[in-house]
């Protein structure tokens, strides 16, 4: 006789509840940003472990120009911005691998956890940190 | 009833026919992706995600390949509904055959022809659209169609035979099949001949609907959608209608076949309206069921087959286990 | 019939739904025979190495981590191995355990992965779907350990970046458990089905002698029957202190094919291997510092002044990974050369797809788990001189390509406008 050995797993999955997450949203919302922005416009997603690398917040007050960050990242992500001895950060670029906030001095970068980022202009206000 | 009342009555019937069988077709489908779905663990589309998907297609452009045979290309899908619209007219339908207009005309063996016209309008399609992966589609097809017929046309000959053998007048017509349910007069060697042909005919499901496993032909890893490469919007919904429609067809051989029996006969006396209604509920959830049998627990159980394993287990598996299922009824004639 | 085979070709990619990636194979059928057969690679190139030679060996790593996007810890791995080969710099033990403890779960994530899409390629959903659901752990699991699912980030050159706390710790047992608990019924689908057997056993043979040959590596040598495994080979990270031995499927199923569900044998069993190996490192997990160089600044002025060259290896889920770098007092490095395991294993396709069936394309063409990202490294034209194409002869500059492109959409614009002329 033939052998299928998944198929009483699949006839016991019929009455289990299924193991994917519903999408975020009904349907897509006219700006992610303002959906984003409303409380329960979208459903929130599997929360981020501590510690999980996400989107890099930058507190230009501590910064003191050091260009560390700069050297370090990988993607060419942040720009120096030589009158005002502060940085740009590009969240466009950004692959969050942590190295400018881990050779920080200042501790003026950190991650927030904040992952839902889409936006359609790349140079907005929400994808650059200055 | 004059003829002309009768042709506008049979044209009425056509169309109010087709509307059914593309609907509950369309339904059908719907419920088999949202049960494989599940069984996947997944959620799944809504249920009416295929009358979305139609509506899509209907709306998007109609590409035709500069090498194709534009007017064979264009012809196959209407040739492929039209096939299968045809065929919905000649298999009882539940409670609906009490209107049926066409009741009591054509059989078993006009219905396998009617039943090979959808396939083979996508052959030719496949062969019109001169892409080497439709051109591999439509042979893989062919051979599929040539290996299906088998046992299904040994289950039908063995149910048609008996009938034949106890006197039944047009013991082929589909009808008279549906009159004389095979499980109320086998014994115990008739019972398990008739369980082999059920199980046979419900392997056959797949083959005709063109599922995993025996989808070779259109075989989305391999040819990428295979005979149906190249088809899009209107002619694609086109196919997909077919399809919807010759899965009611199908179904509606398997109830007569298998499980005729009335919802309506459970209470006496109903008035037609009401058992028109139950037994069109009944006849959906019997579609259901077998649909389920055949098409969502084998397309979520198995890999696909090679075509020369297609070929190989409807004839020599199928085939001898549908032989076999023969062999049961008769001996259970002569005892 | 004549004697002579009437054949026609076709082609299937580079876009085609049974890569998941593009590059083209081009085919001699004969129905649906395959008579003879061939690959064009090149179409994912993306100049990595270029990029790398403009930058320092710390901002690499987390570039040669995104040369594929399945391994976040195989390319990392060599190319830090490589640099600190060269600047002379010794990885503490307990980082020596960390990676090895990343390189296993890595390797569980993978394998399921291309199980999956070995199943899928199949036409058997529901088995991906079975094989995918195991693998949300192991990538839960690393988004706790390192803070990503698939790009870690977490080996560095000197180490690693993370420390493994009580609550991961705790974390990973559970997963460990996981795993043990349903392997058993990964295996019976994997290797009792009968559709999957029908369809593998016998399917894509590569002989161990052609496995020699053409320097097939990893689960696709092994499972020809080449004990080659570099874990095994040449020790490194903590495999000196926790040996592994290479596996091959004569000992699961009795004997070497070298066909496709040999290769599934090895996969599978892989798993259980690394589950294994998983508690053995977990267990032996000595105390220590994590990082020699901690200090990223020392770091950059130590690399700066480092010269040298140095091969960096890995036994990554696919098989040897190797990585030249050659350092030369310098800022970004003189040289960085990658080599990822499908390199290697290409080849192998031509004869395991001679003489098969047109049907078993896609599940030879992923059984070697083809990482084409990973390998298409640059493409070189023959005797130069590309028709006038560039200004330069041989290379294409940016101006170059922007030119042609522009070209490119004229004609397709002028073609456009004479069709839409025939149509009125």
């Amino acid at each position: 006789m033939p052998r299928f050995p998944l198929v009483p797993a699949l006839v016991k999955n019929l009455f289990k509840r299924p193991l994917t997450n519903p999408f975020p949203a009904a349907h897509l919302p006219p700006s992610v940003g303002d959906a984003l922005a409303t409380p329960g416009a979208i459903k929130p997603p599997v929360p981020m472990p501590p510690g999980g690398r996400a989107r890099v917040v930058y507190d230009p007050a501590s910064c003191v120009g050091c260009q560390m960050c700069i050297k370090v990242c990988p993607a060419h992500a942040i720009e120096f911005v030589p009158g005002q001895k502060k940085v740009r950060l590009f969240r466009g670029g950004c692959i969050a691998c942590g190295q400018c906030v881990e050779v920080c001095a200042k501790k003026s970068l950190s991650m927030d956890g904040q992952f839902l980022l889409a936006d359609t202009n790349r140079f907005s206000d929400a994808l650059v940190a200055k | 009833m004059s003829t002309t009342t009768w042709i506008l009555l049979a044209i009425a019937w056509v169309i109010g026919l087709s509307l059914y069988g593309v609907i509950l077709g369309l339904i059908l489908s719907g419920v088999d992706r949202v049960l494989v779905a599940r069984m996947q663990g997944r959620i799944g589309p809504p249920l009416v995600q295929p009358f979305y998907d139609v509506a899509k297609l209907f709306r998007k452009q109609d590409c035709m390949p500069s090498g194709a045979t534009a007017l064979v290309f264009r012809f196959a899908p209407v040739v492929a509904l039209a096939g299968a619209v045809t065929a919905l007219l000649f298999v009882p339908l539940g409670g609906l055959e009490r209107a049926a207009l066409f009741l009591g005309r054509g059989d078993g063996i006009l219905l396998l022809y009617l039943l090979l016209l959808p396939g083979l309008a996508m052959v030719v399609g496949g062969f019109a659209s001169g892409s080497p992966y439709a051109s591999i589609g439509a042979q893989r097809e062919m051979l599929s169609m040539v290996s299906y017929e088998l046992p299904l046309a040994c289950t039908i000959l063995t149910l048609a035979w008996r009938l034949a053998r106890a006197g039944v007048t047009a013991p082929f017509s589909l009808w008279t099949l549906a009159d004389h349910p095979v499980w109320a007069e086998a014994g115990p060697l008739g019972w398990a001949g008739a369980a082999l042909l059920l199980g046979v005919m419900l392997l056959v499901l797949p083959g005709e609907l063109g599922r995993i496993p025996f989808d070779a032909p259109e075989a989305e890893t391999e040819l990428a959608g295979g005979l149906l490469i190249e088809y899009s919007g209107r002619s694609l919904a086109l196919f997909e209608l077919a399809q919807a429609v010759k899965t009611v067809a199908l179904s509606g051989l398997m109830c007569a076949l298998f499980a005729p029996w009335r919802l309506s006969s459970a209470w006496s006396e109903l008035p037609m309206p009401v058992a028109t209604v139950f037994d069109t509920l009944g006849f959906i959830v019997k579609s259901g069921l077998f649909m389920f049998a055949g098409v969502s627990l084998v397309r979520a159980a198995v890999a696909r087959l090679r075509i020369d394993d297609i070929v190989r287990v409807y004839w020599k598996h199928l085939g001898l286990a549908a032989l076999a299922g023969s062999l049961l009824l008769i001996v259970d004639t002569w005892i | 019939m004549s004697e002579k085979e009437i054949t026609f070709s076709t082609t299937i990619g580079p876009t085609h739904p049974a890569f998941k990636e593009p590059i083209q194979l081009s085919f001699e059928l004969h129905g649906e025979e395959i008579v003879a057969a061939d690959f064009v690679p090149g179409q994912a190139h993306r100049g990595v190495e270029w990029m790398g030679m403009r930058r320092n060996p710390v901002q690499i790593l987390y570039l040669a981590e995104r040369i594929c996007g399945i391994c976040g810890v195989t390319h990392a791995m060599s190319f830090a191995r490589a640099v600190e080969q060269i600047a002379g710099i010794e990885v503490p033990r307990r980082a020596h355990y960390l990676r090895s403890i990343a390189c296993e779960w890595e390797r569980i994530h993978s394998h399921l992965l291309w199980a999956g899409v070995a199943a899928h390629e199949l036409g058997f959903d529901s088995l991906f779907y079975v094989a995918w659901q195991a693998r949300e752990k192991v990538l839960d699991l690393m988004e706790d350990f390192t803070g990503s699912r698939v790009h870690y980030s977490t080996i560095a050159i000197g180490g690693v970046r993370r420390d493994l706390d009580d609550r991961v710790r705790k974390a990973m047992d559970e997963t460990l458990a996981f795993y043990e608990s349903v392997f058993e019924q990964l295996r019976r689908a994997f290797l009792e089905d009968d559709t999957v057997r029908l369809r593998c056993v016998g399917t894509g043979v590569l002989t161990a002698k052609e496995a020699l040959e053409l320097c097939a590596v990893g689960p696709t040598a092994r499972a020809s029957g080449i004990p080659w495994d570099v874990r095994q080979d040449h020790p490194y990270a903590a495999y000196a202190e926790v040996p592994v031995k290479a596996v091959l499927p004569d000992a699961y199923t009795g004997e070497t094919h070298g066909d496709v569900y040999d290769r599934i044998v090895v996969r599978v069993f892989e798993i259980l291997q690394s589950v294994q190996l998983l508690h053995q490192l977990l267990d032996q997990l000595p105390e220590g510092p994590i990082n020699a160089c901690p200090k990223p600044v020392a770091l950059l002025m130590r690399l700066k002044k480092a010269t040298g060259e140095a091969v960096g290896m890995h036994e990554a889920p696919r098989g040897e990974v190797s990585h030249y770098v050659r350092l030369a007092a310098a800022e970004a490095p003189l040289s960085w050369k990658v080599k990822a395991s499908s390199y290697s294993n290409y080849m192998s396709w031509v004869p395991m797809l001679v003489g098969e069936q047109v049907a078993d394309i896609p599940i030879i063409a992923a059984s070697i788990d083809p990482c084409i990202s990973c390998t298409d490294r640059v493409l070189v034209r023959k005797g130069g001189g590309s028709g006038g194409a560039s200004s330069s002869g041989q290379v294409l500059t940016k101006a170059d390509l922007t030119r042609l492109s522009v070209a490119k959409t004229r004609r397709l614009q002028a073609s456009a406008a004479a069709r839409a002329e025939v149509v009125r």
